[in-house]
């Protein structure tokens, strides 16, 4: 299968290793270095189980079973993360060359379109947003104790007869 | 006699009264409160105030309907103001405090003429 020349040349040596990938044995390690040079997406779970050393003799059957418990490790899950991460950081300067070679052959089909991507990040298009910040406000229990005062007042003042409070197990409701 | 202003809101104090009997959260309490206050002024005094009770059923399902004619004010047409004002009497019949809360805060006023 045909894989782009950026990818080919980025050898697993030039990506950094973080911690994710030190906690792994150097099989595990092998592993999921394999699944990113895996030539297929179909079967790279046994690609990379074989590149990475496991099992040499066992069927194609066994094989897919391991796959499929190392990619549900928990570890591995992190490494994969991790490298592929590690992978996106390390093919940005082959992104920017690769742009770069299409900026100087203006006869390319995408120039227009890669000069527009290229001048939105240079000077991005200013747009206002009206950002509408909702919240609750909370009565204190000084603000509480004045509310109250307030509502026996004005009760008073105007001879409003307040419902009894509820009882609860025979004990004034709060 | 007082302004109808004055004769619809004292309908709206017996409407106010007769929400302050329900149950609701005490800031809403002390807001239908605080309308109270609003109230009153040189004619409709707290005394005044203080002397209307709640509506009844029957007072509050016509004004209910009264509501349904809206705040319009084209002037050709009643308006939900117009019609408390109009059938006050009405509305006194079922609330006999409106009328003791109309004939004091009218009082004032014969004493002087």
């Amino acid at each position: 299968m045909a894989r782009s020349n950026a990818a080919s040349t980025l050898a697993a040596g030039e990506v950094p290793e973080g911690p994710a990938m030190a906690a792994l044995t150097e099989k595990q390690r092998r592993y999921v270095l394999a699944l990113f040079d895996a030539p297929r997406k179909h079967g790279s779970g046994v690609f990379a189980v074989k590149a990475a050393g496991y099992g040499p003799t066992s069927s194609r059957h066994t094989l897919s079973q391991l796959a499929y418990q190392l990619n549900n490790d928990p570890k591995i899950q992190l490494a994969i993360t991790e490298v592929s991460q590690n992978y996106l950081c390390a093919l940005g300067p082959y992104a920017v060359r690769a742009v770069k070679r299409i900026l100087d052959d203006p006869k390319h089909r995408e120039h227009g379109r890669i000069i527009g991507i290229v001048m939105d990040r240079v000077s991005p298009v200013q747009s206002t947003a009206v950002v509408k910040v909702q919240g609750e406000v909370k009565i204190s229990a000084a603000d509480a104790a004045y509310t109250m005062q307030r509502i026996e007042e004005l009760c008073s003042k105007f001879a409003v007869a307040l419902p009894r409070p509820k009882i609860i197990d025979h004990e004034a409701a709060p | 006699m007082i302004s109808m202003g004055h004769t619809y809101t004292l309908v709206m104090a017996s409407v106010t009264k007769r929400a302050l009997q329900g149950e609701m959260p005490t800031e809403m309490r002390l807001m239908f409160l605080d309308h109270l206050e609003k109230m009153t002024d040189g004619t409709l005094t707290p005394a005044v105030i203080s002397m209307v009770e709640p509506i009844d059923d029957k007072g509050y399902e016509l004004y209910q309907e009264a509501a349904k004619l809206g705040y319009g004010r084209d002037g050709r047409s009643p308006n939900f103001f117009t019609v408390l004002h109009q059938k006050f009497d009405v509305f006194a019949a079922l609330n006999p405090s409106l009328q003791r809360a109309y004939d004091e805060a009218c009082r004032p006023w014969r004493r002087s003429a």
